[in-house]
């Protein structure tokens, strides 16, 4: 195939999935290498930016997807399409327990919390920036969560590991890892996530 | 003054008399059972005639400071040694400790929440920023987007499963359900039939189980799915048929 007709056929396919599409997605329904795909989706995402259009290809949670400039958010906005709410600040601390910490049971973010949190898991849940990942196997069997495709998107995240770093972690946590497991949180974190990834 | 007299081994008294015995440090606060000097000082209370609003509001004070002492007693002795500032007793950097600090545990909880904070500020940012951006599907999942009003309560589902349960033999001794496991397998049971068929009818969600016991653990199934916000729960019309559909986008994970 063709670099402008691979290019024009990843475009039409970038534009029209509703959720990031991946290099390796693309490679399997064009017939390329993978590898191929990602460069052209990449000098895609350049293009887009070079010609500085109202549209950009970002790479987020993932894969690509196609989503408007901020800059023309005011604008967009009067047309009265519904503009995402910022999360309360509980919620915004909440989540971002989860997300370092996921796979966590409810218990466990209260315990870092000091304060229930029921409330706030459930806005999260409905937002769908959360999701409840499995059962903790423990007394109780508690619901353990962990985090969605869609939270990636909503902080602009192109994986778990793309989160801020965390500071000094392993220097103030070494006794306090309030997961069951006794993996290093590194791999874990990542494990939590390609599990997910389907 | 309060009539109330409280008899204690070597004490006998008004509830303030008690309390500022103990205050004055006569009287050891973890000898006395506040439980039963407050309850006795009630009961005399009660019996006299109506109390003026002063007689309570001494005894309010009374009782408070006698709640106040008992648990600053009951409190472990490192902390009772310095003053009770909150600054002295959770400061990080109290040197020479020993190991067993019962503030240990607190501290790295503060520790924890300290590693989390600058993160949160870098995600606040974040979200700021990319709050400006419409994705291609542009539209952002949220409470506007949630299906219509699900004005199925809690009082329907129940009074729904009575339905259920009246059509069913009477036994003489209904085990409920108490193994997790038995609710887990029946909530992959109705998102399997409902990833099949899109939605389900009360009465279809129970047209297989045929005790009362397995009924009330599909039942106990449907509202932790509901509670997960993995199905949501609707009527057509006011009297119509309860309907539960599969969550948009719940089952997935995805956006």
């Amino acid at each position: 195939m063709e670099y402008r007709e691979a290019k024009s056929a990843i475009e039409a396919m970038v534009f029209a999935s509703p959720r990031p599409v991946t290099a390796k997605e693309i490679g399997e329904i064009l017939g390329i290498d993978p590898r191929s795909a990602h460069v052209i989706l990449d000098d895609l995402r350049k293009e887009y930016d070079r010609e500085g259009r109202g549209m950009q290809v970002v790479y987020v949670a993932g894969g690509y997807q196609m989503a408007t400039r901020p800059e023309h958010a005011a604008y967009i906005a009067r047309l009265s399409v519904g503009v995402r709410q910022r999360l309360s600040r509980a919620a915004l601390e909440t989540l971002a327990m989860i997300a370092y910490r996921q796979p966590i049971t409810k218990a466990e973010i209260e315990r870092i919390r000091g304060v229930k949190v029921d409330g706030v898991l459930a806005t999260l849940i409905e937002r769908g920036l959360v999701r409840p990942a499995g059962r903790k196997k423990a007394a109780g069997r508690p619901i353990l969560y962990g985090t969605t495709r869609e939270f990636l998107r909503w902080f602009g995240l192109a994986s778990l590991d793309d989160l801020p770093p965390l500071e000094g972690e392993s220097a103030v946590l070494p006794g306090l890892d309030l997961r069951s497991s006794r993996q290093p949180a590194q791999s874990q974190k990542n494990t939590a996530y390609h599990a997910r990834g389907k | 003054m309060t009539r109330g007299v409280v008899s204690l081994p070597g004490f006998s008294g008004s509830i303030e008399d008690l309390a500022r015995a103990i205050e004055k440090g006569e009287i050891d606060p973890l000898s006395v059972s506040v439980h039963d000097a407050v309850l006795t000082c009630l009961e005399e209370m009660r019996r006299g005639r109506k109390p003026s609003l002063d007689d309570m509001g001494s005894f309010l004070a009374a009782a408070s400071a006698l709640i106040h002492a008992k648990s600053k007693a009951l409190l472990p002795p490192e902390t009772m040694s310095g003053d009770s500032s909150p600054a002295a007793a959770s400061s990080p950097a109290h040197e020479g400790e020993d190991e067993d600090d019962p503030n240990d545990g607190l501290i790295a909880l503060l520790m924890e929440y300290r590693v989390f904070k600058r993160a949160i500020e870098e995600l606040a940012r974040r979200e700021e920023t990319w709050r400006s951006v419409f994705w291609r599907d542009s539209t952002p999942p949220g409470p506007g987007d949630a299906p219509a009003p699900t004005e199925v309560g809690l009082g329907d589902l129940i009074s729904a499963l009575r339905d259920v349960l009246k059509g069913m033999p009477e036994e003489e001794f209904t085990a409920l359900p108490t193994d997790d496991l038995a609710i887990e397998e029946k909530m992959d049971a109705i998102l399997a039939r409902l990833h099949h068929r899109g939605k389900l009818s009360f009465r279809e969600l129970f047209s297989g189980p045929a005790s009362r016991p397995e009924v009330i653990a599909v039942f106990l199934a449907l509202l932790e799915l509901i509670r997960l916000a993995r199905v949501v729960v609707r009527q057509d019309s006011r009297f119509g048929e309860i309907l539960i559909h599969a969550a948009p986008g719940g089952s997935a994970g995805g956006v």
